[in-house]
């Protein structure tokens, strides 16, 4: 029996006109919004405490947490930040989501304002997410137009105005730090973090109270309030600490690529079923359970709960990550997989430490040689010790996440490395096949 | 390959003065009753103010950290990871170990670090190995190989060889980035201490990182040149060899390069330097800590400036004008003789009134001791005069410390960077706190700034006497009173020396303001006169730097005779009837009054250029031959009671 599928953020996602006002309204649009206006900001918090919902952007922090950690007054201008620098390979939830549903946004962008205190929001969104961005601004054009914007909104007396900013093209500005950086016209580069300097909730942006949150989080506030939190608590198979749906990005060697809203907890298995299972007339090789800085999960087992907690507990992979859920068959040269990932990082790294700037180069130089037939048995060695210079020792989770692939893959498909290094090829797969 | 590390190791000397100013700030900050935490570095408890970084902490139990970004007069970044240790302390409820940058993490209650685990040791050599990657090993070609921080570090923690086999990042070598700096980018190992200087403590950020990851580089941006007044700084603090010095590029090894202290007389600020010269030539400056004047920088007129001392256009024979009128080169003895034959003759036939002398604002105090006891003592000469501007005679107001402190700062009719370059540093400190600075091109725009009896007014000593009744009168009226701040390394030395006639002149005198006149004008009016028949013109160029040029002009195209002791030709000295040819700054001992009234004492650190003399010792040898010899064998023994030089630690 499988898992019944809740479509929460989904719901009306096929919806014709569904990105439109009028049509959004009438799908029960913005109700949400005039609910949590009229509510105490502490309710508010305290229905997405009751509701257990977890960052959805990577990091799976508890966002009541977050949200808690503001000042319970207004006497500073506080700043509500919606991180869309979607920029994890294999991630594509929120290009979708800002594409299809941007009303839900900014509707959960709104209430998650009331909830914080805030008058001002900022959508930081990627640099190339021109659509996107065209479809969000648009929402917000027609929400000042619709009265849910501006002054005096909806006669509550307060104040709600939403900025679209776009990146110039840095993963590391997905980086909550980094983007807060360059929000403010500085260089995108993560800044020092608890405890070496305070919590942007009490100084972030322009030294004042900020929190950063995902585009998914905030479009499930919505959800959370029209469902009550302890309704939405209930929603979730798996662990008690992984509640509700998730947005999974399924891309690779799957029938039925594209994005899905999955309930936290659905076995892996099923969820690949939903995706219409690994391409016909082939085996499941490996697969990256959640952006590619999660690193490679074996094949097996299959059969365990897909959420916060069961995907580190069986796959020994850093996590759910971003829902960037990446699938191999047996054609699949993981060497080369990875020697692209790494090239991905060592360019997109900000180089402001050490151990990220110059371990990635250093990465990149090695895969390189290897990939071209200059491999000897001892890089193995030296790739293992630069992630472990990295591991741990780089500023911010750009150096991490970019070896957990290498290590991963390095675990579990060495026999691949010393095929290049012996033969200069890779002869347990047949690279002509990727992507076919 | 032996390697020796710990506390003990050897260090660069900007390392020994990081770990002194930590120390230092540290004891500072405990008897400022900043409260204390306490934790335990290697088994050993120390106490440390809070907010002490836990590399400053492990620096006051005595531990060593290496590391290379951090800095402790500019913020943390963490970009180095060099200063990893194993930090143990307690996080949401959980107490756990782990490996941190150190110069990020403030020092807490109960926390218990090691910097020497074999965890610690492996992240460090792991580091230190990814910042070698990269880095060419060209220290023998390298003019900061020798007092290298990174070389220092690979010894003493380094891994003793490579496993990089690939090609490093290749750059063009040695691009001017300035007139002054010379940046190798193979070299940058990116620690952003120069980006920071330039935004944090010069204030100008003229410096930046361009690109990103690997192919970071700093740079000025877009093309443009790293034009600041404070460029050289990020020479010193560079801790490879990225940034050096265009002037002494391959002018010498480190270690063949002796270091002395001594203090800079380019401006009035007196900033402390250390003088490297190499075979009695002097090669570089380097920045010498005073927390009071310079902590620890220095601006580029004295860091780059003060070549000038090994200039070929130095005035090496003294010149006397001949029977045609040309000045011409003589020996020492022809042209002492020739200053005593006329002073004598002059006293003689004319009396004391014909005689006067211009004192030395750029010298040392006792420079002007021995001019006053030539002219003065065995002459009875009253028309001393040493002003060459026209204004207030006051110690300012504010000194260069408190400008830090000030809320709204207000500089007039000067670009502070470059006319007062302590000052400027400790105003960009101010803006960072939040003070508000104004800078205005002349006292007409005065009616525009609102004073408040808070305001630090800051004004040049060059204006016209108007200027100085405007501004009294505005700041008079918001009741806060101004600053004139001296231009010259010695500004008052001259009344300290007693050349106003003051009995037992002193300090704290010049800080209530003096009335008596001691301008330049008087004696410039007696020339053209002629009633002056003979003037001592000690060291300066009033025909330059008088405003009234023409009354300077006629005075010195007069028939009197002019004595002119000058290092180069200048519009006075050409017209003058003998020149003497003086030692430098750099060659001579002696004691300045810098602007904000801290005398400093310094010795002569290279000998005389061949054929000049020290001032001080041509005014002990006219002494000498006017028949008053005196018991002086070094100017400490001139200078007056009283006067107790500090500053210069």
């Amino acid at each position: 029996m499988p898992v019944e599928q809740t479509q929460l953020l989904y719901r009306h996602r096929n919806v014709p006109g569904i990105n439109r006002l009028e049509t959004y309204v009438a799908h029960g649009g913005y109700e949400q919004f005039r609910k949590a206006v009229a509510m105490d900001p502490e309710a508010i918090i305290e229905e997405v405490k009751v509701s257990g919902l977890r960052g959805r952007g990577g990091a799976g922090f508890p966002t009541h947490i977050k949200w808690n950690a503001f000042p319970k007054n207004r006497d500073v201008e506080h700043y509500f930040i919606i991180n869309a620098d979607e920029g994890e390979p294999g991630t594509a939830k929120d290009r979708d989501l800002m594409n299809a549903l941007p009303h839900l946004l900014v509707e959960g962008c709104l209430c998650s304002m009331v909830a914080v205190r805030a008058a001002k929001c900022y959508i930081y969104i990627r640099g190339e997410y021109i659509e996107p961005w065209k479809s969000v601004q648009k929402a917000i054009n027609d929400a000042y137009a619709a009265g849910f914007l501006g002054k005096n909104v909806l006669g509550s007396g307060l104040d709600f105005d939403i900025y679209t900013h776009l990146g110039a093209g840095a993963y590391e500005c997905g980086e909550e730090s980094a983007l807060m950086s360059s929000l403010m016209g500085e260089r995108g580069m993560p800044r020092l973090k608890p405890p070496a300097a305070p919590l942007p909730m009490i100084s972030g942006v322009w030294k004042r109270p900020s929190v950063v949150n995902n585009v998914e989080t905030a479009a499930t506030i919505p959800a959370i309030l029209e469902l009550g939190g302890a309704k939405y608590a209930e929603i979730g198979v798996g662990s008690p600490r992984s509640r509700g749906t998730k947005l999974f990005s399924i891309s690779g060697h799957v029938n039925k690529p594209g994005i899905y809203e999955i309930v936290l907890g659905t076995p892996f298995s099923e969820v690949l079923d939903i995706a219409g299972g690994v391409r016909d007339g082939h085996q499941l090789k490996t697969y990256i359970p959640g952006g590619s800085s999660m690193g490679f999960a074996p094949p097996t087992p299959l059969d365990y709960p897909f959420d916060y907690e069961g995907i580190p507990q069986n796959t020994q992979t850093l996590g759910l990550g971003s829902g960037g859920l990446m699938i191999f068959d047996e054609t699949t040269d993981v060497f080369k997989v990875t020697h692209r990932l790494v090239d991905f990082y060592h360019h997109e790294s900000c180089g402001k430490c050490t151990p990220c700037r110059e371990g990635l180069d250093w990465l990149s130089k090695i895969y390189a040689r290897i990939a071209s037939g200059g491999g000897r048995e001892q890089d193995i060695d030296l790739i293992w010790d630069i992630c472990d210079s990295i591991r741990g020792k780089s500023f911010c989770a750009l150096g991490e996440g970019a070896i957990w692939p290498v290590m991963t893959s390095l675990r579990l498909f060495r026999h691949e490395y010393l095929s290049y290094i012996h033969h200069g090829r890779n002869t347990y797969s047949d690279a002509g096949q990727l992507g076919a | 390959m032996s390697t020796q590390n710990g506390p003990d190791r050897p260090k660069t000397p900007a390392e020994s003065a990081d770990v002194n100013k930590v120390v230092t700030d540290t004891k500072a900050a405990q008897d400022a009753g900043v409260p204390m935490v306490s934790l335990v570095v290697d088994g050993k408890s120390v106490s440390v103010p809070k907010g002490t970084l836990v590399i400053e902490a492990a620096f006051s139990a005595g531990s060593d950290i290496p590391y290379f970004c951090y800095h402790p007069r500019l913020t943390s970044v963490g970009a180095c990871r060099m200063c990893l240790a194993s930090v143990e302390l307690e996080m949401f409820g959980q107490r756990r170990a782990s490996i941190m940058a150190t110069c990020t993490v403030p020092a807490a209650d109960g926390m218990v670090i090691k910097t020497t685990t074999p965890d610690v040791k492996k992240a460090q050599n792991g580091v230190l190995e990814l910042i070698l990657a990269n880095h060419p090993l060209d220290c023998p070609v390298c003019d900061r190989g020798g007092e290298c921080p990174l070389q220092n570090m690979t010894i003493s923690y380094g891994p003793p060889n490579t496993r990089f086999i690939e090609d490093k990042r290749r750059y063009v070598k040695a691009l001017p980035i300035s007139d002054h700096v010379v940046l190798d980018r193979e070299r940058c190992i990116t620690c952003m201490r120069c980006t920071r200087f330039a935004s944090e403590v010069a204030g100008d950020s003229k410096l930046g990182l361009i690109n990103r990851g690997a192919q970071s580089e700093v740079g000025p941006f877009l093309g443009g040149t790293f034009d600041s007044n404070f460029s050289g700084n990020t020479i010193e603090i560079c801790p490879v060899g990225a940034l050096t010095s265009r002037q002494f590029r391959f002018k010498g090894r480190p270690w063949e390069v002796k270091s002395s202290d001594s203090i800079c007389t380019k401006c009035s600020n007196g900033c402390n330097i250390a003088v490297g010269h190499r075979m009695g030539e002097v090669v570089r400056i380097n920045g010498r800590v005073n927390e009071d004047i310079n902590e620890e920088w220095t601006c580029d007129k004295g860091k780059f400036g003060n070549a000038d001392v090994n200039s070929p256009e130095r005035l090496t024979v003294p010149l006397i004008r001949d029977a045609h009128g040309a000045l011409v080169e003589t020996d020492w003895d022809t042209a002492l003789s020739a200053v005593v034959t006329n002073l004598q003759y002059v006293a003689e036939n004319y009396g004391s009134a014909s005689l006067a002398a211009i004192g030395t604002t750029t010298g040392t105090v006792e420079d002007n001791v021995l001019l006053n006891k030539l002219y003065r003592g065995v002459y009875s000469a009253t028309n001393l005069a040493y002003q060459l501007n026209e204004a207030p005679r006051r110690l300012p107001k504010a000194s260069i410390v408190s400008v830090e402190k000030a809320q709204h700062i207000v500089s007039i009719g000067m670009d502070l960077a470059y006319d007062q370059p302590m000052y400027y540093l400790r105003s960009v400190k101010a803006q960072r706190n939040g003070a508000v600075v104004v800078s205005i091109d002349s006292v007409i725009g005065l009616g525009d700034v609102a004073l408040t009896p808070e305001s630090v007014v800051l004004v040049p000593d060059t204006l016209a006497a108007a200027d100085y009744q405007v501004i009294d009168s505005a700041c008079s009226a918001a009741g806060c009173g101004y600053s004139v701040l001296a231009s010259d390394a010695n500004a008052y030395g001259p009344y300290l020396a007693g050349l106003d006639g003051t009995e037992a002149p002193s300090v704290s005198d010049l800080s209530v303001g003096l009335d008596a006149s001691s301008k330049a004008t008087d004696v410039l009016s007696g020339l053209s006169a002629g009633s002056i028949k003979h003037v001592f013109v000690m060291g300066s160029d009033p025909v330059t730097h008088m405003r009234d040029s023409r009354l300077a002009n006629a005075a010195f195209s007069s028939d009197a005779f002019v004595v002119v002791t000058s290092q180069f030709m200048n519009a006075t000295t050409a017209k003058a009837s003998v020149v003497l040819p003086i030692a430098s700054f750099s060659e001579t001992a002696g004691s300045y009054l810098n602007v904000d009234g801290q005398l400093q004492t310094v010795d002569a650190v290279v000998p005389p250029k061949a054929g000049t003399r020290p001032q001080w010792q041509v005014m002990l040898e006219l002494n000498a031959r006017v028949g008053n010899p005196l018991p002086v064998f070094t100017p400490s023994d001139v200078l007056p009671a009283g006067l107790v030089p500090g500053g210069s630690e």
